[in-house]
Parts: structure tokens; C-alpha cells; sequence
């Protein structure tokens, strides 16, 4: 189950991993971001959960639009993946030092949220709803298009009149909200720390690095796949100690695999679109 | 262009703010040096902040008692035994600090230990109870709390007494207390008659927060006693795990259990906590000093911040002493006076034996009321 709560973050951070051709290290942190908001609507101002969560949400995708504006649309129209890196660790540094300050270093839990007892199901089914319904929206909706054509080539994208502002504006929204959902559900479920999100956000960085940012359902299968790998690991007596290992054996063997095996299947699709192109004659008996 | 220049300058801004606010320096001007390793950034910023609060508590209380208060300098450690090494080298050599009154973890300690023999600096903890400390802790280290191998064994009696006679472990492996924790707790178990096999012991690291797993594989030996060798939060979310997966426990731990971080994460799974912890005097100061605690600071003081308050005053008695011989007060001139300690602190008598470890510790055995609040049992 615990591949679940990876599940959102990884979705979004892929969404805008894709769109601007950079690892956005600092999207997962708006999950922390929602996660305290949540906390002190509902704990301290005793807001009602429902009303706190929406809020939260909000609030978080609305963190990542201001961050996305602000420090990495620049870079990202200037094409410079590792400026918006480095800057994306300074954000991160920067969010987690003043979580810790507003919360005096302390780690906080959820006591007043209405967790169902059998939430694991929820969350596992909610979170293939999500990946589904994103999938579809990617792939088949003219949205979608527009999502695919900004991402394959921005200034292409521009002369052809798209509205790219609008698709930068609904993928980082979209991307912020699914990061937040994830940072939610972690926090409801696991509390909260200053930093809560870096190895959480790590975990989903490194399946979709290995799985390719373009390939929802397989950035899927694999944080459910790592989850399940982690689980196993810390159920063994002599492998627990090897469970923080699992996302990054995934992504050397998921890198490997890509590297070793793409060269296979571009051969293959070449192999068959020349046996398309040039069918061979029937020989007459 | 401008403005996002603007609000990048003033992010940046603010993380200079937010990294001086964890990294503070330095207290009250006027007194001997004295240095504070402790993580006050990062997961376990909480030991740190506890320490520290209780800190000014003594500062005041010193300074209303018409003594000079130590001048504390802070080094932030993040738990990190690298970051703790570059801060003890900057504390003493460039702060020049006579002693330490605290460098947080176990496994901190037992990396400084032979640094300060070597430079003659001594160090007071009163959180380090790795048992281990005892024989590599050196003879410039002193701790105001008991070894866990004192504690493991009076928790194991605990246990034993009630009939609880196999027992399970889980213990985050990359913890120095966990380590000394795990080492205590098994051999005194085993010595007293429980059953804990090398298979009931399943480690854990310091990223875990989903135990379900391990909960099933310890869930198959059928234990009676659960001994949880986590701190503060991950040690609650254990204890939450197992609770909702039906286990009633108990499940046995020391001061790790008496964070007001286990109390939030174990949420109502906290009443199947048993807690061994040293005795908490129930005098007038101690009163005073929660009292002092939860006005200043909103929260409940736990037993760290009762050591950390002894600690200082421990510190601050043996470096008057050392000022009252006319000698420059050196750090081998506290460490002398460390050793002849006889102290009435907040958690009773201080006094050191050859190891420089705690002697006549006293032991209270808790439970959780499901409020937070710790009740004492038989």
C-alpha cells in the first residue's frame, strides 16, 4: 500500500518533469507545504477537515504556481535544466528550514482527522483513478495534445499559436495539486517533519527518472512496484536494514534496462517498418 | 525579470534568516565558554530545541540566584556525527570553549570521546545512555543520565516480572542509542530468562515510517513484550501500526518513549506504552521548573529537558568550583571538578562513579492516561 502514497507525487512531478525538461525538485515539497497548512486549519484553527483539506490543496498548488512563476519559468524558457536544479535545492533547503522554525524543530501528527480504518484501499484505488484519468487526459484529450506538443517543442509549439501560458499555468497547477494530494496523504498518515517530503520526493524522482517522465502508467506500476519491493525488504530479517535502497536499485536497474534494451527495440520498429515498407513478393509456384 | 529578481533575493533573504535562527551562536555574554552540540535543524531538531529551552530556563534561574551564567555557545549537529565533529573542532578551537554541557547521541558521543581527552575538554550529556559509553566514552565524558545497560535491565525486570517472557525488538540500526539500546536490552532479557531469538530482532532505518511489514514479520513469533528501539515519532508510528493491526502490546522503551513526538504519533495507541524512566523528583523545583517550561515554551517539559536543566547546573558548579581554586579554569580543572560532583538536581543526586557514569539511579515505571499525560505504575 505504501507505494500509494508515493503515487500522486510521482504523477505530478512527471507532468511537469515532461513539460519543462527539467527535474522540478522543489514540486514535491508543496506536499509539505499542504500537509502543515492542513495541520494548523485543522488543528489549531479548528476548521472543519473537509473545509482544511480543500484549503490545503489549494494552497499548495497555489505555492507551486507562485515558485514555477517566480524562479523556474525563466529557466525553463531559456532551456537551462540545470540552473532550475540547483535552484530547486535551494528551495527546498529554504521550505524545510522554515517548516522547522515554525514548528520549533518538533514533528507534528494529525490528531483530529477522521482517518478510516481501512484507508490503505482507498488510496491504492484512488490513486489508479488518478493515474488513469491522467493518462487519459495526456493522451486523448486535446488538452492533452497541446500538453505533448509544448512539451516535445516549446517555441514550435509557440509559432503554431498555441496558448502556451494556459497549458504552463494548468500543468503546473495539476502537477502542484497531485504533489500536494501526495504530501497529504503522507501526512495524515505518517506526520509531519521539516523535510518530510525530500526522501518521499526522491523516491518518486528516481522512479521516474528510471521509467521515463513521459510514461504515466509505468511511473505508476514502478512507485507501486517500489513500494512493494520496500515492503518485502523490511519484512526479511536479513534485508530490512536495505529498504531506504530499493527506489535507487530501481532507478540503476530501470536506467540500465532503458539504455541496454533501447537500442533493441529501436531495431526492432526499424526492422518493422521496413518489412512494412518493402513486402516481400509472393513467389508464384 | 525584475520581479522575479526581487523575489528570489528575498527568498534567499529568508533562508539567511531561517539558517541563522537554527544555527544561533551564542547566549549570554560574560561567562566561562561553554559549548552545546545538538541538532537543532533537521528530523531531530526536538532533542536539540527541548535541550535548549531548558537551557534558558537554568540561565535565568542562575542569574536569579546571583551565580554568572555559563556563556553557552550552540553548534547544530543535525544528529549528524560529521556535522558534530566540524562543530566540536569549531566550538573548541575557535570559540574556545572550556567543557561542553551537552553533545546529543550516543554515537556522537563515542566519536568525540577520544577528541576531548586529547584536548582536554570535558563533556556533560544528559541524553547519551549508549552503554558503550561507558567503557569508549573516555575519561572527559560524563553523563547525568543512567546507561541504557542500567535501564535495559530494569526494563527487562519489568518485563519478567509480569510474566512477559518472549519478547520482540525493532531498533533503527542507524542510531547510535538504538544500537546500545538493542545490545542492552537482548543481553539483559536473555540473562533473566526471556526469550528473544536473533530472528525477533528486525532493524529498521532512519527514512522508515511505514512499520506494517515488520509489525507481520515480529507479529509471527507470538510475543508477549514488545521492545521498541525507535525514537520519539517513528517509535509512535510503530506503535500506532502495530495498534491498528490489533497488537495490544505492551511495548517497552525508555526515555524514547517519553517524547511528546511518540505521544502525537502514537495517538490513542499510547496507553500500551510501558516506560521505564529515571525517577522524576516530585519537589518543589521540579515543579517550579515545568511550571517555568510550559509558560515560556506551550508545551509539557519531557524527561530530556529535566536532564538538560541538571546538566547545566551540574556544569555550572564545577566550573565555579574550578574558578573558586584561583587556578585558570581549564577544561582538566572542570573535568576535576565534574568528578567530585554531588549535586540535588531535578531528577536527584548526581554523582559520578569511575566511568564517569551515573550512580543510585532511580527508576519509575509509566504508562499513558491517553492524554499525553504519563501515570505512574506498580
Amino acid at each position: 500500500m505504501r507505494g500509494a502514497y508515493y503515487l500522486p507525487i510521482a504523477l505530478g512531478f512527471a507532468l511537469v518533469a515532461r513539460h519543462g525538461r527539467y527535474l522540478p525538485l522543489w514540486l514535491p515539497e508543496c506536499g509539505m507545504v499542504s500537509s502543515y497548512t492542513a495541520y494548523f486549519l485543522l488543528e489549531r484553527a479548528d476548521m472543519p477537515a473537509l473545509l482544511a483539506v480543500v484549503v490545503a490543496l489549494i494552497f499548495g498548488s497555489a505555492c507551486a504556481l507562485v515558485l514555477h512563476f517566480a524562479l523556474f519559468a525563466g529557466h525553463i524558457a531559456r532551456n537551462e535544466p540545470f540552473a532550475a536544479l540547483l535552484r530547486s535545492i535551494g528551495v527546498i533547503v529554504l521550505l524545510d528550514n522554515v517548516a522547522g522554525l515554525l514548528t520549533g524543530g518538533y514533528s507534528l501528527a494529525f490528531t483530529r482527522f477522521p482517518l478510516p480504518s481501512n484507508h490503505g484501499p482507498i488510496v491504492l484505488g484512488g490513486g489508479i483513478l488518478l493515474t488513469v484519468i491522467l493518462w487519459a487526459w495526456v493522451n486523448h484529450t486535446r488538452e492533452g495534445l497541446g500538453y505533448r506538443s509544448v512539451s516535445a517543442n516549446r517555441e514550435l509549439a509557440i509559432q503554431y499559436g498555441l496558448q502556451v501560458s494556459r497549458i504552463d499555468f494548468l500543468v503546473v497547477f495539476g502537477g502542484g495539486l497531485l504533489c500536494s494530494l501526495g504530501g497529504l496523504a503522507n501526512g495524515i498518515r505518517y506526520g509531519l517533519t521539516a523535510g518530510m517530503m525530500s526522501t518521499t520526493g526522491l523516491k518518486a524522482v528516481a522512479v521516474v527518472v528510471a521509467a521515463g517522465q513521459e510514461n504515466l502508467l509505468t511511473v505508476a506500476i514502478g512507485v507501486l512496484l517500489v513500494g512493494i519491493l520496500e515492503s518485502l525488504c523490511q519484512g526479511s530479517i536479513r534485508f530490512s536494514a536495505f529498504e531506504p535502497g530499493i527506489s535507487y536499485g530501481v532507478l540503476a536497474v530501470g536506467l540500465a534496462g532503458r539504455y541496454l534494451l533501447s537500442p533493441w527495440w529501436v531495431r526492432r520498429n526499424m526492422r518493422k517498418r521496413w518489412r512494412a515498407d518493402n513486402p516481400v513478393p509472393e513467389v508464384a509456384g | 525579470m525584475n520581479l522575479q529578481r526581487t523575489l528570489f533575493r528575498a527568498l534567499l533573504a529568508l533562508s539567511l534568516i531561517a539558517a541563522a535562527g537554527c544555527h544561533g551562536k551564542e547566549n549570554a555574554p560574560g561567562g566561562v565558554a561553554i559549548g552545546a552540540i545538538l541538532p537543532l535543524s533537521g528530523d531531530n531538531a526536538s532533542f536539540g530545541i527541548t535541550a535548549r529551552n531548558a537551557y534558558q530556563i537554568a540561565e535565568d534561574d542562575a542569574r536569579q540566584q546571583g551565580r554568572i551564567p555559563l556563556r553557552l555557545v550552540y553548534g547544530d549537529s543535525r544528529l549528524d556525527t560529521k556535522e558534530a565533529l566540524a562543530e566540536y573542532g569549531r566550538l573548541v578551537h575557535q570559540e574556545h570553549v572550556a567543557g561542553f554541557v551537552e553533545a546529543t547521541g550516543s554515537g556522537i558521543a563515542l566519536a568525540l570521546g577520544d577528541l576531548a581527552a586529547r584536548d582536554q575538554v570535558p563533556i556533560l550529556s544528559g541524553v547519551d545512555t549508549s552503554p558503550l559509553l561507558t567503557t569508549q566514552g573516555g575519561p572527559f565524558f560524563f553523563r547525568v543520565v543512567p546507561s541504557d545497560a542500567y535501564s535495559g535491565k530494569v526494563l527487562c525486570t519489568w518485563a519478567i516480572e509480569k510474566g512477559l517472557k518472549s519478547g520482540v525488538l525493532v531498533v533503527n540500526q542507524q542510531n547510535g542509542w538504538a544500537v546500545g539500546f538493542k545490545s542492552a536490552t537482548t543481553s539483559a532479557y536473555r540473562d533473566q530468562g526471556g526469550a528473544m531469538p536473533d530472528d525477533a530482532i528486525l532493524s529498521v532505518t532512519d527514512e522508515t515510517v511505514d512499520f506494517n511489514s515488520a509489525i507481520a514479520q515480529l507479529q509471527k513469533k507470538n510475543p508477549q513484550a514488545w521492545f521498541v528501539g525507535l525514537m520519539g515519532r517513528q517509535a509512535g508510528l510503530f506503535v500506532q501500526q502495530a495498534a491498528a493491526r490489533g497488537i495490544k502490546g505492551p511495548f517497552l522503551g525508555v526515555d524514547n518513549l517519553a517524547q511528546s513526538e511518540f505521544v502525537d504519533a502514537a495517538g490513542a495507541a499510547q496507553t500500551r506504552a510501558w516506560l521505564e524512566l529515571p525517577s522524576e523528583i516530585k519537589s518543589a523545583a521540579a515543579a517550579s521548573f515545568s511550571a517555568k517550561y510550559l509558560q515560556r515554551f506551550q508545551r509539557q517539559p519531557d524527561s530530556l529537558a529535566f536532564e538538560a536543566y541538571d546538566a547545566y547546573f551540574v556544569m555550572l558548579g564545577a566550573v565555579e568550583l574550578a574558578q573558586k581554586s584561583g587556578q585558570p579554569v581549564s577544561g582538566a580543572a572542570i573535568q576535576r571538578q565534574l568528578k567530585a560532583t554531588d549535586f540535588e538536581g531535578l531528577t536527584g543526586r548526581v554523582q559520578f562513579d569511575l566511568h564517569n557514569d551515573l550512580v543510585n539511579a532511580q527508576y519509575q515505571r509509566f504508562t499513558y492516561d491517553g492524554k499525553g499525560h504519563k501515570i505512574p505504575v506498580q
